[in-house]
């Protein structure tokens, strides 16, 4: 068992260790560019339900825009 | 350290001040829904605040700021990718699916979205965590504000020494800092409810920043800026070299290598904790509209996006003005305000400790109350009383845990694994759970029996899974909980996919508007959901 257990681990790490850095910080910003994505695939009422004025500024897509890129920010830089 | 009068001072104004703007909210709850979910009547400013006061403890400043000490800017992670990721989630899919479903619990939305007994056993586990997770806060807490700030034995020429100590022996002093948060708490939280939770929370949150910024720009002066923090400390030597990368290589002998953050925190951890958590969804249940439940959640993680610079920087600076002066990275941050804050600041600090700690006591006392009273007691033992007994259930409930937190907090003192039982008790549940909410919330085909069955096969995975770390060290790591959690959402997910598709699914009458695409469709849901809850 503990060899077993041995082999696959040592496999599953051998298979992440071949991920660079810098590959993994891809990952994370293509993570977070799929999460933007996914607001603006939402219908706009949707988005503005139970707003009684939907003035642009209540659009929460922006919201989420503006808090990831500077979320990103530091993932970029270190 | 010693207090000088400007710090008493501040610190009397904030503590009673907190009590009598939490109190103020009193005259607002009338009804059950006024005290639980403050009347659906929160706005997106107060929900955002609240979700970041409540997530923030006392206890993440020190441990935290020693985590930045010891491994560096990695543990940054937890308020980044292991935050924003998952409250943009909740705001898009989530919560609007939750706030429309009208219900009070996570676990009230998984029974009608499964089955009563996937709510009873969720009920029962956050149930137990949350009342149990008091006594721990308090005492842990308790424990910080005394080394902080030892109480003398003249204080109140001796009276309060003369009280304390026949009951409670030695540890009298740390009880005292234990009394002084729960009676706050214990008065705002049972009178006000959650109304008087989110709006202290406001008030707590303005004075963590302040006092947490406080001390890192006094901190930076010393060391140099942003340029002469690093510098100083990648010159303390090659075991400082990863103190500013935020992912650190596959075989770093620290619990934090990026496989763990990235399948441990961002997948699991972070998605069950701001999605499934009682203690933080409650607030976002009362908000007065969709929207609101929407923006607060994205206000929350702007406002999350500042807070490991604020609890993980002054780590950082400790190092590096006080590398081999510090001997447990834990005391980083109080020996920083030790050496580095004048008075009047420390006051200041002291507040925002106080702060931490009395909006996640509050968040978490009104939690178990409510879920107690809504899961447990109206659930099964009491399905048709009055909304006005639920009412002063709940009051009583909250007075109840604050008063069996304090009493039990000394108990921790000498069961050191009862500390560390209740946290992996958390690493068990938080798997599974979230797995259960995943699939209720975006996968109409899941149903009743996948729940059970993936609830079942999660808990045995993370118990199963730590019995085997004890007993043969299966894990590189010496805490892998990142990794725990992990695989027990993956068997969890695999049984609740695979039980669900060999069984029947669940009647489209029963989930109608609790899956996220059919609510989003379905504009008639809320009639729909109202006529089921009021059965």
């Amino acid at each position: 068992m503990r060899t077993l257990w041995d082999f696959l681990g040592n496999a599953v790490i051998g298979v992440l260790s071949l991920i660079p850095l810098g590959g993994v910080k891809v990952l994370v910003a293509i993570w977070f560019a799929f999460l933007v994505s996914l607001g603006f695939l939402l219908p706009r009422s949707y988005i503005y339900e139970g707003v009684p004025d939907p003035h642009w500024w209540r659009d929460v897509r922006y919201w989420a825009l503006i808090v990831i890129a500077l979320e990103m920010i530091p993932y970029l830089y270190f | 350290m010693a207090l000088s009068n400007i710090d008493l001072f501040i610190i009397a104004v904030y503590y009673f001040g907190v009590i009598i703007l939490g109190t103020y909210y009193t005259r607002y709850v009338k009804s059950s829904s006024d005290f639980f979910l403050a009347g659906k009547m929160l706005p997106w400013w107060a929900i955002g605040a609240s979700l970041v006061a409540t997530d923030i403890s006392a206890l993440d400043y020190i441990a935290a700021s020693g985590q930045g000490y010891k491994y560096g800017i990695v543990i940054m992670n937890f308020d980044w990718i292991g935050c924003l990721p998952p409250l943009v989630l909740a705001a898009f899919l989530f919560m609007p699916t939750l706030w429309r479903a009208g219900v009070y619990t996570i676990p009230e939305y998984l029974g009608l979205r499964y089955n009563k007994a996937v709510r009873g056993i969720q009920g029962l586990l956050w149930g137990l965590f949350l009342a149990c997770n008091l006594g721990i806060m308090f005492w842990a807490t308790g424990l910080m504000l005394n080394e902080f700030v030892p109480i003398p034995d003249t204080l109140l020429a001796g009276t309060v020494k003369a009280v304390l100590e026949p009951i409670w022996g030695d540890h009298w002093q740390i009880m005292f800092h234990v009394l002084l948060v729960a009676i706050a708490v214990g008065i705002y939280t049972s009178s006000g409810g959650l109304s008087a939770v989110v709006m202290t929370d406001v008030v707590q949150l303005v004075i963590m920043f302040v006092g947490s910024i406080a001390i890192i720009i006094i901190g930076l002066v010393h060391v140099g800026g942003l340029s002469g923090l690093e510098q100083r400390v990648l010159a303390l030597g090659p075991d400082f070299q990863n103190h500013f990368n935020l992912f650190l290589p596959v075989d770093s002998p620290s619990p934090y290598p990026w496989p763990a953050i990235i399948f441990g925190l961002a997948f699991v951890l972070a998605p069950a904790y701001w999605l499934g958590n009682q203690a933080i969804i409650q607030r976002t249940l009362g908000a007065q509209s969709e929207w609101d439940a929407k923006a607060g959640t994205l206000f929350a993680g702007l406002l999350h996006a500042l807070i490991p610079i604020m609890i993980a920087v002054p780590g950082l600076i400790g190092l590096a003005l006080y590398y081999g002066e510090i001997s447990n990275s834990d005391l980083a941050f109080p020996h920083l305000v030790h050496r580095l804050l004048p008075a009047g600041l420390t006051g200041v600090i002291f507040a925002v400790f106080l702060a931490a700690l009395m909006s996640t006591v509050s968040a978490v006392v009104d939690s178990a109350a409510t879920l107690w009273t809504r899961d447990i007691y109206k659930q099964f033992l009491a399905p048709h009383r009055s909304d006005h007994h639920y009412l002063t259930l709940g009051r009583f409930l909250t007075f109840f845990f604050v008063i069996c937190g304090v009493a039990t907090s000394p108990v921790v003192n000498y069961f050191e694994s009862i500390y560390q039982a209740i946290q992996n008790f958390l690493t068990f549940i938080q798997g599974p759970n979230l797995a259960l909410l995943l699939f209720g919330l975006l996968w109409k085909r899941a149903n009743g029996k996948g729940a059970l069955a993936g609830l079942f096969a999660g808990l045995a995975t993370s118990i199963g899974l730590f019995t085997l770390q004890r007993l043969y060290h299966i894990f590189r790591q010496d805490d892998p909980f990142l990794y725990i959690a992990w695989w027990s959402f993956f068997c969890s997910t695999v049984f609740t996919v695979g039980v669900s598709l060999l069984t029947k699914p669940e009647p489209a009458e029963k989930i109608r508007g609790l899956v996220f695409r059919l609510a989003l469709e379905d504009r008639e849901v809320q009639e729909a959901l109202a006529k089921r809850i009021n059965e």
